[in-house]
């Protein structure tokens, strides 16, 4: 394996694709472990987590990892924020807007400028995480379908599945 | 097909790579340090970290057991449930320890920022903006005099022992708050945590609490006027004591007695060498000797030099009280900001017990009632800032003349950090007499009496154990700067007050104009303690102080004058009037007084206005208004027509009466926080003066020559009032209408509590605003960092009226409100803010409303304090 190898995480995505678990269900749950993660890593202020989260997901082959990742983050952030400020969310975004916008009943922005901002970071580490997959990404052969009476071909370890890349 | 790996797809891949390292990089720098005027988003914004997590202030206090490291023995702070602070401590310096902490849980930002401003450290956190604050205080030396201040305590002194107990509670508040993520949002938005404290920063504090209550300029602009007018001119004028009636306290007879001795320099200097050139003379023609310096001054922050001292403080006699035991009331006045410059509160250790207000950032109460004695300051305005104009030469860079020789000015040299910009190189120059403070060319050498080695501590210290009216001014001794008196009452009968600080004099010479600096007139030496102003048990039954002048005028020193910087008196004047109405005084009586808004120039000018008019001829409006005024008593409220007219008038007036003579001896405009020229419309520097002036000649000289015009036209003291009645009814009818409802005072004049970030939502108001600068319940403009025009949001006017309010927003007034009845030993009073600096804490402004009212509420005590308290913390180490 090389420093870059992603290729367990690609067989990861695939175990789970193969695993039985409905494919409408995995990226909910990866959203959900999405959330969990940055909750806790955001209460101890590990905001680079989100970033890194963010590279493991992309680096992943699972699919609509974008919608899980996106969602996981911002419900991972809000919960977050809504459980530091202690239900005083708007007041003290409010604070914050009246000394950065000269507006105190911008506390919303504010608000929305944190979840933004915690989504720029999940992706950006997406797209690192992506980059570093395509990088290291071989040719790779489309699995063929399956023929009667054709003699089994030794699997070639290199091979990768084919998927369509969207990050 | 497989897909091939070709080149073109390699380079695609790798600028994908690029891209995204770059889009991560760069997120990762705004997230770490921020980038420009964007903050380290990462702190600000990160849930567990950033703002959002809930400071502790962001709400009430709650119960619990706390941690304070180096706590002796385990302590109580108790919270009534709208702040009010009680700290129980079982040793003294533990008092000190849980006062900081409690200041810091509070105040973090404000005494952080105010120790910045002393110490010349503004700039490093604000940016450019706060360059030419730090630059003045380097140039001032706030930060050489605490230096020299802390250096010379020696360790068993007990100042040094308060200021190191206080600063290991506001320490253990710094690193609890950093440990658990919640500092105040400004620290993380302005990307810094604070330092540890130190005595030092509470030196500073206190040198910079001086210089907001005595570094006044009032001697440049006076200069003008002085070279302006032919000297009788200008001491009919300006006299020395203003021509309305006077209460001074100590009316005499006097002693005088030799001077202490005081240096001719007070400033510690340069801390070695001298490097460098100094800075040469002035181009001529550039805005005259001082038009530079005062301009800096303008630049500075409101509390960078005295603008308002309008404090009051009375003490009435057993004999004159209900009770029989006397009453003292205080209320000083300062800006109004939220936070306020002020924490209320109770403290108790074996040595000291007292209820009353501090500076977060000293430990010590500035007005307060211990078990046996209570006191109240106002500020004694006598010139203390004296200017010394330095001889120079082109050909001699660097140098001035001095004692018969050419001598070479010190310097010394100071770094200033700035945000986001390389750091400034400043340079202080030093005469004989003190820091230069000025830039180019005319140089003014500055003596002021906040550079002097201050006891002021171990004053307040000795204050805080007397019993008696003899220990308590034997106490203050040690008090040099700013200058105050300290009204007192007794537990056992006594009344008394003491100007103290120190008085500096020179000989032959008016120190309340510039000075030369060439070695002729430095100063000799102080009033001695002895001979200062002071009174005890006098036979009135009362002492009353508010800035007036509190000597008369054969007392046998220089001391304040009208212009340099006594108030004319028209508070004491009403004060005075109260107090010696026959009857019993009691306390409520004393409360409605502090909120009083009699005007008692008003009341001795108007009727000769009214006379004036008598059988003239008048249009409808000015015979409607007439009769309105008749029945006016001079009370400045906000439904008040008449108050609005005479606002408006007195301008009017003082304008028709003197203008022509400004005019004639062309008197320049001036700077913008010193207008010489004369309007009709806006304060002056010579507003004050000129309109006591104009009473006092109406009532006493109204064939005053002056009131005639410089080209011979006679006229007397009715033609004035009488032109400027008639001006003022035009102006006002054609401005809003011949509805007098539409002149109401509070529709033309607002009030803001400013935040003290200068954060326009974190001010409360606009609201209307009623008094004026004489009435005993001040309403002073100094500045409106919000918007003048309109409410700001989140707050209402008081009748809902949301039309702008265009002309007149004061921001200063009675900072707290005290009042102590020794006939029961209760005491009553009322901050305008609240404990908490947080917006978001009902603690912020919650004792405005109260404040607005003119109301008071007990200040609990020991038992019934204790059954008060809804919230507690105990204190372990």
């Amino acid at each position: 394996m090389t420093a870059l190898d992603v290729r367990p995480l690609a067989r990861l995505g695939t175990a789970v694709r193969t695993a039985g678990l409905s494919h409408r269900l995995w990226w909910p749950a990866t959203a959900c472990l999405v959330a969990l993660v940055e909750l806790g890593a955001g209460a101890l202020g590990l905001w680079w987590v989100t970033a890194a989260v963010g590279a493991v997901v992309g680096a992943s082959a699972l699919r609509k990892r974008l919608w899980a990742l996106t969602a996981g983050t911002a419900v991972g952030w809000l919960a977050g924020i809504l459980l530091q400020s202690g239900g005083q969310t708007i007041q003290i975004g409010g604070v914050v807007s009246a000394e950065v916008f000269n507006a105190r009943s911008l506390g919303w922005l504010i608000l929305v400028v944190a979840v933004v901002y915690a989504l720029l970071l999940a992706l950006a580490g997406a797209w690192i995480g992506a980059s570093a997959r395509r990088l290291t990404a071989r040719n790779r052969a489309r699995p063929a379908r399956p023929m009667a009476a054709e003699p089994a071909a030794a699997p070639d370890p290199a091979a990768e599945p084919e998927e369509a890349s969207n990050v | 097909m497989k897909p091939r790996l070709t080149k073109r797809r390699i380079s695609l891949r790798i600028a994908d790579c690029l891209g995204a390292v770059l889009a991560l990089g760069l997120i990762v720098v705004l997230s770490a340090t921020g980038l420009g005027p964007v903050p380290a988003l990462a702190a600000v914004l990160t849930p567990g970290t950033g703002v959002w997590h809930l400071s502790p202030d962001a709400g009430t206090a709650t119960s619990g057991t706390l941690t304070l490291p180096g706590l002796q023995q385990p302590g109580t702070v108790a919270f009534e449930p709208d702040g009010a602070t009680h700290i129980t401590a079982a040793t003294d310096q533990d008092l000190f320890r849980m006062t900081g902490y409690v200041d810091a849980r509070f105040r973090l930002v404000q005494m952080d920022l105010e120790r910045r401003q002393a110490e010349s450290k503004l700039a490093a956190v604000i940016g450019q903006n706060g360059l030419s604050s730090d630059e003045f205080e380097d140039n001032l030396g706030v930060m050489r005099t605490a230096d020299r201040d802390w250096t010379q305590m020696g360790p068993n002194d007990p100042a040094r022992i308060a200021l190191e107990s206080y600063s290991q509670g506001v320490n253990a508040a710094i690193d609890q708050l950093k440990a658990a993520h919640q500092l105040p949002t400004e620290f993380k938005l302005l990307g810094y945590t604070p330092a540890p404290w130190t005595p030092l920063d509470s030196l500073g504090i206190q040198v910079l609490m001086t210089q907001t209550l005595s570094y006044s300029d009032s001697a440049l602009p006076a200069s003008y006027l002085a070279k302006a007018f032919p000297a009788n001119v200008f001491n009919a004028l300006y006299p020395v004591v203003a021509d309305n009636p006077q209460t001074p306290y100590d009316p005499g007879p006097y002693k005088k007695l030799p001077l202490s001795p005081l240096p001719v320099m007070v400033d510690p200097g340069p801390s070695g060498p001298s490097g460098g050139a100094a800075p040469g003379p002035q181009a001529a023609g550039s805005g005259g000797p001082f038009g530079q310096l005062i301009s800096r001054v303008a630049a500075l922050p409101v509390n960078a030099q005295h603008y308002i001292g309008n404090s009051n403080a009375w003490a009435i006699s057993g004999s004159k009280t209900a009770s029989g035991q006397p009453i003292l009331a205080g209320d000083p006045h300062l800006q109004l900001t939220l936070p306020s410059d002020w924490y209320q509160l109770e403290a108790t250790s074996p040595s000291y017990h007292f209820t009353g207000v501090q500076l977060p950032g000293i430990p010590l109460p500035i007005i307060a009632k211990t078990n046996s004695i209570s006191w109240s300051v106002t500020s004694s305005e006598h010139p203390v800032t004296l200017y010394y104009v330095e001889k120079t030469s082109a050909s001699r860079p660097g140098q001035y003349y001095y004692n018969g020789s050419w001598r070479t000015m010190r310097t010394e040299n100071y770094t200033i950090d700035v945000k986001g910009k390389h750091p400034v190189n400043y340079q202080v120059a030093f005469a004989a007499q003190g820091p230069v403070m000025q830039d180019q060319g005319y140089t003014a050498a500055v003596w002021w009496a906040g550079s002097l080695p201050s006891d002021d501590i171990d004053s307040m210290l000795k204050v805080m154990v007397s019993t008696s009216f003899i220990q308590f001014k034997d106490a203050l001794k040690g008090w040099l700067a700013p200058a105050l008196n300290f009204v007192y009452a007794d537990n056992k009968g006594n009344i008394g007050v003491i100007d103290a600080g120190i008085a500096p004099q020179v000989p032959g010479h008016n120190i309340s104009l510039p000075l030369p600096g060439d070695g002729s007139a430095d100063v000799a030496g102080s009033i001695p303690y002895a001979a200062l102003p002071t009174a005890y048990n006098p036979p009135d039954g009362y002492i009353a102080s508010a800035n007036n002048r509190e000597v008369g005028a054969s007392y046998p020193y220089e001391f304040s004058t009208s212009y340099n910087f006594a108030d004319a008196g028209y508070r004491a004047q009403e004060i005075v009037e109260q107090l010696s109405k026959p009857g019993q005084q009691t306390p409520q009586m004393q409360q409605q007084l502090q909120a009083s808004l009699t005007d008692s120039l008003a009341q001795g000018l108007v009727p000769q206005v009214i006379k004036a008019m008598e059988g003239q001829p008048m249009t409808a409006e000015q015979r409607q208004f007439l009769s309105l005024l008749s029945s006016w008593n001079g009370w400045m409220g906000t439904n008040s027509p008449q108050a609005f007219f005479f606002q408006k008038y007195l301008g009017v007036a003082t304008y028709a009466a003197f203008g022509p003579w400004f005019k004639y001896y062309k008197v320049p405009d001036g700077w913008p926080q010193a207008p010489l020229a004369l309007k009709p419309t806006g304060e002056n520097f010579s507003s004050s003066i000129l309109a006591s002036d104009l009473e006092a000649w109406a009532q006493t000289d109204p064939d005053n020559p002056l009131f005639s015009l410089p080209d011979g036209t006679s006229r007397d003291a009715a033609d004035v009032l009488r032109t400027a009645y008639t001006e003022t009814i035009s102006m006002l009818t054609k401005s809003y209408g011949t509805d007098f409802a539409n002149w109401d005072y509070g529709k033309h004049n607002s009030r803001i509590f400013p935040s003290l970030l200068s954060v326009p939502g974190f001010n409360y108001g606009p609201i209307e605003a009623d008094g004026d600068s004489r009435t005993i319940s001040p309403a002073v403009p100094i500045l409106a960092p919000g918007p003048a025009e309109g409410p700001t949001e989140g707050t209402t006017l008081v009748n809902n009226n949301k039309t702008s309010v265009p002309t007149g927003v004061v921001t200063a007034g009675a900072s707290f409100r005290f009042v102590v009845n020794w006939g029961t030993g209760a005491t009553t009073g009322v901050l305008p803010g609240g404990d908490s600096e947080n917006p978001i804490s009902p603690w912020y402004s919650n004792g405005i409303t109260q404040w607005l009212k003119g109301e008071q509420q007990p200040l609990l005590e020991g038992p019934a304090a204790e059954k008060a308290a809804t919230i507690k913390w105990r204190f372990t180490s």
